[in-house]
């Protein structure tokens, strides 16, 4: 096993069809070192996806590579280094972290003890009282601590920021870009904190109805995509090839347009403004087509 | 070192710290053959994606500014002494360009602009 | 594997309070001393029969807490991770053999001698009961979750009760176990090897898939 690869994440094709759901040829790389985000609304697919690579559920087809090699052939390995924060608290509550330590000492080969202990420290949270009593926040910092402590090469997490408080999920943060510092980790998230992924992500990958719609570096889309304003007298002299997705009101109409740059020049006298990643994935979920 | 980033302003973050940085090297603040904060550091002190700052590194180091040795970190040039120079002179093209393209578009001769030239630089 | 067997042994010890210990001390000193003779027999059945219980409890609690969904992406082997539930069952089987073994030497202290074959026999199921328990309880909560499990240990409870009725009123009388002591020893072999069958079949069950 070598530390050779260049993309921690390889998707390829990747479909599962369910009764009211389907997955369609899902295709995207996660490069290593690099912090990359994942959106899309609920139901869109985050969590069928990550159950993917996480090998929880079987696809239909397609290719999963992690740590560029095949999921299946190097199971143990692939569990071995990567770390996963759910959404939900799921270690037994009536254990307290120092038990927790102790636990998972034995299970991981590289269970950074000392890790472990002073971010506890860090954090203000207690070692000996037992984790169930612990507030929502508290849990999810754990979660993470524990992540992280295991000295994995990959973390993927499925919303770890859900529900936490403003001075919860800047701690998160923190954490997770001290964990990135080291160029051979990787972080892949799903997030409906898109204000976060707007800051640390250096990729965006967006879902919808089981498809993905771009993975792009977040930095492009920020440059590149914005909104064109119009009134809605307006809108029928605006070519379709020229915007992404559009909303309409009755007096006015918004579009998203993926070219900044070039809408500028086509269409000088309309307002044209910077897109958010928040306005980009609202556009693509709300949007009239 | 001090870099503030703004979110508000229209200018993309790379851009803001490229000029912050060129800055704080012209004005001796960072000095020929000091180290600076790793690529991963700075993108974590600001909050900001690493790619972001691996573009506005590369283009220090394009540009002269900075050396990043691979294993080892990112310095501030030892030869950087020209580099500031054509900075400089580059803004100053920049300005004279900009004032004549102003004054052609007004009706300004020649002859009145280098004449201003000549007084601002007698002036003190 | 010895994290999954601490975390389950912790488990167990947290969720054990003082008063819940001393309850049941005193149920059983209770039922012994109103029970008079033979008393020990039901008492030592259902002793064996709860302690053989306390791993569907952790397999119960793991289930509800959600630990399973984080036990299926641990860089175990199947084999280690159901392994150590079973590993976990059979340390319960020492403490299932004592308190039959406290039981019959209390009643008889407070009564009469409990008769040697009959205590013989009651050691030995004490044995066997946890074994058989956990063989039939782990593939199925596996393989249908502990819902379904429940019901069916549920069940075991009447031929158990028949078992202990018939120690009581003498189908079992001391004689015939005398003249058939090599059936508790097959017993014994039965049950371990059950248990054994009964690993491969819940390793083969295991699935790591939500």
């Amino acid at each position: 096993m070598t530390s050779d690869y260049t993309k921690t994440i390889e998707l390829n094709g990747i479909s599962k069809q369910y009764k009211k759901f389907k997955l369609k040829g899902c295709t995207f790389d996660v490069p290593k070192g690099r912090i990359v985000g994942f959106i899309g609304a609920n139901g869109a697919g985050k969590t069928t996806i990550i159950n993917a690579i996480l090998g929880l559920i079987k696809v239909d087809s397609g290719e999963l590579k992690i740590f560029g090699t095949d999921y299946k052939a190097n199971q143990s390995y692939i569990r071995e280094n990567t770390a996963v924060v759910f959404d939900e608290y799921l270690f037994p509550e009536n254990m307290t972290p120092s038990e927790q330590d102790l636990m998972f000492s034995k299970i991981y080969k590289h269970w950074n003890s000392r890790y472990f202990n002073s971010t506890l420290q860090r954090f203000k949270i207690p070692t000996d009282q037992k984790t169930g009593q612990f507030s929502r926040g508290m849990k999810m910092i754990l979660s993470i601590i524990i992540a992280i402590a295991q000295d994995p090469l990959l973390i993927v997490m499925d919303e770890p920021t859900t529900g936490l408080d403003i001075g919860n999920r800047s701690d998160a943060i923190d954490l997770f870009l001290e964990f990135i510092q080291d160029e051979a980790k990787t972080i892949f998230f799903s997030s409906h904190m898109i204000n976060d992924l707007e800051q640390i992500a250096d990729y965006i990958i967006l879902i919808n109805n089981g498809e993905i719609i771009f993975s792009e570096e977040k930095d492009r889309l920020l440059e590149n995509y914005g909104i064109l304003k119009c009134g809605k007298s307006e809108f029928e002299n605006i070519n379709p090839k020229d915007y992404v997705n559009y909303r309409n009101s009755s007096v006015n109409c918004d579009l998203l347009v993926s070219n900044k740059e070039k809408t500028k020049w086509q269409y000088p006298d309309f307002l044209l403004e910077d897109a958010s990643l928040e306005d980009i994935l609202l556009f693509y979920i709300k949007g009239e087509l | 070192m001090d870099i503030i980033i703004s979110n508000k302003t229209s200018k993309p973050i790379y851009e803001q710290i490229i000029q912050q940085m060129k800055q704080l090297i012209m004005d001796g603040v960072l000095k020929p053959g000091e180290q600076i904060l790793s690529m991963r550091a700075l993108a974590r002190e600001l909050h900001v994606s690493v790619i972001t700052v691996q573009k506005a590194y590369e283009t220090l180091q394009k540009d002269g500014f900075i050396e990043t040795i691979s294993g080892k970190g990112s310095y501030v040039s030892d030869h950087n002494i020209n580099f500031i120079q054509e900075e400089h002179l580059r803004k100053v093209e920049g300005h004279i360009e900009e004032a004549v393209m102003i004054a052609k578009q007004n009706g300004i001769e020649e002859e009145k602009l280098l004449k201003l030239v000549n007084l601002f630089y007698n002036n003190d | 594997m010895n994290g999954l067997i601490y975390k389950d042994l912790k488990g167990a010890l947290n969720a054990m309070k003082p008063i819940y210990i001393l309850l049941s001390i005193a149920f059983y000193v209770f039922i012994i001393v109103r029970g008079g003779a033979n008393s020990e027999i039901i008492s030592s059945f259902s002793a064996s029969w709860l302690v053989g219980m306390l791993s569907f409890l952790i397999v119960y609690g793991d289930e509800k807490s959600k630990w399973n969904k984080f036990e299926m992406i641990l860089p175990l082997s199947k084999e280690k991770i159901v392994g150590s539930k079973y590993l976990l069952q059979l340390s319960v089987v020492p403490l299932s053999v004592l308190f039959t073994f406290l039981i019959c030497t209390l009643s008889s202290i407070l009564f009469v001698p409990v008769n040697h074959f009959v205590y013989t026999a009651l050691l030995t199921l004490s044995f066997m009961i946890p074994l058989i328990s956990g063989s039939v309880m782990f593939p199925l909560s596996i393989k249908l979750g502990t819902k379904v499990t429940r019901i069916v240990l549920m069940f075991f409870i009447y031929p158990i009760l028949k078992l202990a009725t018939a120690f009581q009123d003498g189908t079992f009388s001391p004689e015939i176990i005398q003249q058939n002591q090599h059936y508790l020893i097959l017993g014994i072999l039965l049950s371990v090897a059950l248990y054994g069958l009964s690993y491969f079949i819940s390793v083969k069950l295991y699935k790591r898939k939500l």
